[in-house]
């Protein structure tokens, strides 16, 4: 290979590359730019990195949940990814009401424009293609919002907040107890939302592929108390360690190597934890 | 000066900025706006923040190091000054496969998208200036060859050995957290540390393993990512970095990366600084 000169090592990078470059982003000019000006680093990235995981390939993971992972990821940080990678989950059998909810989720860890981001990527692919219809969620069960508390104490309301609250996360968290026992009626309406929503709804996504979700923005945002609960909380609904170690590897890619290392050390805890406890 | 006026003022301020973004964003800017409106501050923040750093005042780091080191910050946040101090770099003296690399190594701490803008700046620098080159790198990288060199008869166990020993030469540390990982999954592992923990190595490249050291510290400190940040930073002095350059790597990322920055990576230098005590 070393008699090759530079321009014909540029020409075969590209042979190897572009046939499989994603789909989803008709325009090569920047990866054709890339190879041009480093072959090496980009044959090796293509390789090693989200090339590692592929379609043909499901390990702890199936290809559109590690698609709809890396979507919430990148709305978080505001990148077309998202819309590229809405789009490539479509094609692995998501519906947009998943999407939908994948970036609904988001917002919890990510804030408002998580899910705005999201929104615009669904909206275009909306426009974009014909065959997108909405799927009718279930009615609700026996939800406590319909419920009336008028003649309730403060401290009663107090009480059924932070249950409530606490009974949606699996563990009680002191500073929440706090905050609810300051501010009830705050909580009361956020808990509507923040705690519980997603329970009280047949929803489109599975639990623990919320928590996925969860899980991988709060750990890009290095907030370790809430990735290692959200962590413990997928173990609980079923999720295995290794495809909770999928989702954050799957996570090089959009966010870094930090994203794995931050994982790493939340899981090694908890199975230290399981092993104490066994 | 005092005897100026405020407005005369405004005008002074607003023609600095101006004056100093000419032929990078190529129009009178926001932050010459933003003189010509508030000068006082403006002119405080000139002359207090990244105006600090010139050319012409030489410390620790050459002023192209300090705008490639800016250069990862902005590209991890997405901001369109990453043209202009790629710009600025190229000024200095930088190539642009120097810069190629910078976001290349930003890709570590800050992931594809940090690459990916990078990679837009610099083709539209290339767009606007078609004279620039490619350059050899000084060694080259064979993927297919590292591929080839993998043994095709290991157990689990040897592959886990293996794996961990290759990223455990690149960090030049052990880390618990990884060598959890490899466990769990080396198949993983055996190809990533293809990428992330054998590219570069040490090896100098268009930049220097020291320059790179830096990059990758100071997107890790934006991020508030600590056990990586030190790891870096002692890596970085392992290499023949002072404490020193470090800090002003971590000051010349205040403009672009807040105070936060700063404070974070003080907290790293002291660390290490109590270590060696």
């Amino acid at each position: 290979m070393n008699e090759e000169t530079l321009k014909e090592k540029v020409q075969r990078a590209k042979e190897k590359i572009l046939p499989v470059w994603d789909q989803a982003t008709p325009d090569t000019s920047l990866v054709n730019f890339a190879i041009e000006w480093d072959h090496e680093y980009e044959e090796l990235y293509r390789s090693s990195g989200w090339g590692f995981f592929s379609a043909d390939k499901p390990r702890h993971l199936d290809h559109k949940t590690r698609e709809m992972i890396v979507c919430a990821l990148l709305a978080f940080r505001d990148r077309p990814g998202a819309y590229q990678h809405a789009k490539n989950a479509l094609r692995q059998g998501a519906t947009i009401n998943e999407l939908m909810e994948v970036f609904s989720v988001a917002v919890f860890p990510g804030g408002g424009p998580t899910r705005v981001v999201g929104l615009e990527g669904l909206r275009k692919i909306v426009e974009e293609e014909d065959g997108h219809t909405p799927i009718e969620r279930a009615p609700k069960s026996d939800s406590e919002i319909e419920e009336d508390f008028s003649n309730e104490s403060r401290e009663e309301k107090v009480n059924r907040i932070t249950k409530k609250i606490h009974a949606d996360m699996g563990y009680e968290d002191e500073n929440i107890s706090f905050g609810v026992e300051l501010d009830p009626d705050f909580f009361e309406v956020y808990s509507k939302v923040y705690w519980g929503f997603f329970e009280q709804e047949r929803c489109h996504l599975d639990p623990i592929v919320r928590e996925m979700v969860l899980l991988v923005v709060m750990t890009f945002r290095g907030l370790r108390e809430e990735a290692y609960q959200h962590a413990k909380k997928a173990l609980r609904l079923g999720a295995t360690i290794n495809q909770l170690l999928e989702c954050h590897e799957v996570c090089i890619p959009p966010a870094g190597l930090g994203q794995l290392h931050e994982g790493l050390r939340t899981l090694r805890i908890i199975s230290e934890e399981m092993k104490n406890n066994s | 000066m005092n005897s100026e006026s405020y407005e005369e003022k405004a005008t002074r301020v607003a023609e600095i900025f101006r004056k100093e973004r000419e032929g990078t964003t190529g129009y009178d800017n926001l932050l010459s706006f933003g003189a010509s409106i508030d000068p006082d501050y403006w002119e405080a923040y000139r002359y207090n923040g990244w105006g600090f750093f010139t050319p012409q005042n030489k410390r620790h780091l050459d002023h192209m190091t300090r705008e490639m080191i800016v250069c990862g910050v902005l590209s991890f946040r997405d901001r369109p000054g990453v043209y202009v101090h790629a710009k600025n770099a190229l000024k200095e003296g930088a190539t642009l496969n120097q810069l190629l690399e910078v976001f290349e190594v930003a890709l570590f701490p800050g992931g594809g998208p940090s690459r990916m803008v990078g990679l837009e700046t610099l083709k539209r620098i290339v767009d606007e200036d078609p004279s620039l080159v490619v350059e050899k790198r000084p060694w080259r990288f064979d993927a297919e060859e590292v591929a080839r060199n993998v043994p095709e008869k290991e157990t689990r166990e040897e592959k886990i050995k293996r794996v961990t020993e290759t990223i455990e030469k690149a960090n030049g540390y052990v880390d618990e957290a990884i060598s959890f990982g490899v466990e769990l999954d080396p198949d993983y592992f055996d190809i990533y540390s293809r990428m992330h923990w054998s590219f570069f190595e040490e090896k100098e490249g268009f930049l220097t393993p020291i320059q790179r050291e830096l990059i990758v510290m100071a997107v890790f400190a934006f991020r508030g990512f600590r056990e990586e940040l030190y790891f870096h930073s002692k890596k970085a002095l392992r290499l023949g970095a002072s404490m020193e350059q470090l800090l002003e790597c971590f000051q010349v990322c205040v403009p672009p990366g807040g105070i936060a920055l700063l404070h974070e990576g003080l907290r790293t230098l002291k660390k290490i600084h109590d270590e060696a005590e």
